[in-house]
């Protein structure tokens, strides 16, 4: 029975196209960080879809529609928070995918784009999470809302989307719904796609495993011997199975520690703290001002950007980047001291509301 | 073989039959609400016209909101099943989105509109604000950092829907797990 529905859905999903080779080591954890991205980013998607049933994305419905989807939507509170932890989870699997290929110096040639397709997506994920917290439309929400206007002021005509002149026909909530929605997951989904093809075609890059092979063969090295390899349909299976575990995980710790919300909100003032992703840009702005949202972000998107171009010599061997890897090691410490700083130090006023 | 084509082509038979009266229905009992006025301040009256009602019929006019609901008045239909008056909403209405309903009998839906109320305290609050320039803007405000306390409406089925999911992806995730090898590192 099993093996014919196997057939069965073999033969019309053309399965065995996952049959292609990929070394042996990408079955470890530490291979499948990206792949784990993207299993929690269709977990935003399902959980995104239902609660958007319920979200009412309008200045004033927004938040009484979380708090329906809190206390009498079926699922709504539990579904909720698996968005929410997920949405951590995802900005956690991202870190350890960029740390690691950065390490491994995996955007050397020829996987230059692979790289940049990852770092666009690294940015748009960043824009979903502090899109995502606006739409709470509590305190914190309307604050982060306050943000974006106050950004967009900053950076004149290029950030005019972000403020309410854009246009008087939707308000701005509504039409960060929509980015948060549509425009951001199409953007990510299309880098995906590519990501995807470029690592399908390219070659995994496993240069930190211990070997210095390279799957692809396309910069000259070896193809792996027939003892080093995998299938990827075993690399697939296997990731699926670590997503499910991670998605139980969450479950349960969404049932443990539900998500809350705050008080409606108030204009003029500023007394909350962002989502975790976040604080590091808030502690960059208790030194800077509101500028610090808008250099902070842009500093690590150009420094991630430059990489391949910065570190092209011959040389492969991981965490020998020479002064672009001890400018990386500064950066990150430098983010995590913000971050800290972030999440201890006294909430202020940087906007000016 | 031919069993089956009967009884589906019954179904489809039954199916556009119901289509049909419900169409009927819906189109000779055209009972609709209409207001002048998108918006209304809580404590202020609404103009309403409800017209395409039973001649006589009673109904009740209700604002249903997302977290709370409100009856406003019962109003009787004139021969013409028509009616128009100014409604008051309560001062007491919680700013936001609402469907004004018009009920009959058991709660059944004969009309609908959708109305934003606004809070009377905006205007109140923004005159306040600019009085007390000086004062501490956070406090004297009223806005809270720290998250509300909610009354989660979790059912039993809930937990058992949750629990079920968990543990399908859990045991799903460790099947999978163990039936792939390991690679050290």
């Amino acid at each position: 029975m099993i093996e014919s529905a196997r057939r069965f859905l073999n033969e019309r999903l053309a399965l065995h196209g996952l049959e292609y080779p990929v070394p042996r080591v990408t079955l470890s954890l530490k291979y499948m960080l990206g792949g784990l991205t993207a299993f929690l980013l269709l977990v935003l998607i399902a959980t995104g879809l239902y609660l958007s049933q319920y979200y009412n994305p309008t200045v004033t419905g927004a938040h009484d529609s979380v708090l329906y989807l809190i206390s009498r939507a079926p699922l709504g509170d539990w579904i909720r928070t698996v968005h929410f932890l997920s949405a951590g989870g995802v900005v956690l699997t991202v870190i350890g995918h960029l740390c690691y290929t950065f390490w491994t110096r995996a955007y050397k040639r020829p996987r230059e784009v692979t790289w940049w397709a990852g770092v666009l997506m690294a940015a748009i994920i960043f824009l979903l999470i502090v899109t995502g917290s606006a739409l709470r439309y509590d305190q914190e929400g309307f604050e982060a809302l306050a943000h974006f206007v106050a950004g967009g002021n900053l950076t004149g005509a290029f950030g005019r989307f972000f403020t309410d002149s854009f246009t008087p026909s939707t308000p701005l909530l509504t039409r960060i719904f929509g980015l948060h929605t549509s425009l951001l997951p199409l953007g990510l989904i299309a880098l995906i796609a590519l990501h995807f093809w470029l690592i399908r075609h390219l070659g995994i890059h496993t240069s930190g495993a211990g070997n210095s092979s390279d799957a692809s063969g396309a910069s000259g090295s070896s193809v792996p011997s027939a003892t080093e390899t995998s299938v990827f349909r075993m690399h697939a299976i296997r990731l699926t199975g670590f997503g499910l575990v991670l998605f139980a995980a969450l479950g349960v710790l969404a049932v443990l520690v539900p998500e809350g919300i705050g008080y409606p909100p108030v204009a003029g003032v500023e007394i909350t703290k962002p989502f975790w992703p976040v604080l590091w840009v808030y502690g960059l702005e208790n030194l800077l001002g509101a500028w610090g949202m808008i250099l902070g972000p842009s500093a690590v998107f150009l420094f991630l950007m430059v990489v391949p171009l910065l570190d092209r010599g011959a040389d492969r061997k991981p965490g020998k980047q020479g002064w672009v890897g001890w400018l990386g090691v500064a950066l990150g410490i430098i983010i995590v001291g913000l971050w800290v700083y972030g999440v201890f130090g006294e909430a202020r006023e940087h906007i000016g509301m | 073989m031919r069993n089956r084509e009967t009884l589906g082509n019954r179904l489809v038979s039954r199916l556009a039959l119901l289509a049909a009266v419900s169409l009927t229905v819906a189109a000779v009992h055209g009972a609709a609400l209409k207001s002048s006025h998108t918006a209304v301040e809580a404590g202020q009256a609404l103009p309403l016209e409800g017209t395409g009602f039973h001649a006589g019929q009673t109904v009740r006019l209700v604002l249903l909101g997302a977290l709370t609901e409100y009856t406003l008045r019962e109003v009787t239909v004139d021969d013409e099943g028509a009616f128009a008056f100014d409604v008051d909403v309560p001062v007491d209405v919680r700013p936001g989105q609402y469907q004004l309903l018009a009920l009959s009998g058991e709660d059944v839906r004969e009309a609908q509109m959708d109305i934003s109320v606004m809070a009377v305290s905006q205007v109140a609050a923004a005159e306040s604000h600019d009085a007390t320039a000086g004062h501490d803007t956070a406090m004297d405000s009223g806005a809270r950092a720290e998250e509300m306390t909610i009354t989660r409406a979790t059912t039993g089925a809930g937990w058992g829907v949750i629990g079920l999911i968990i543990g399908l992806a859990g045991g799903a995730g460790v099947v999978l797990l163990k039936g792939t090898p390991t690679v050290e590192g």
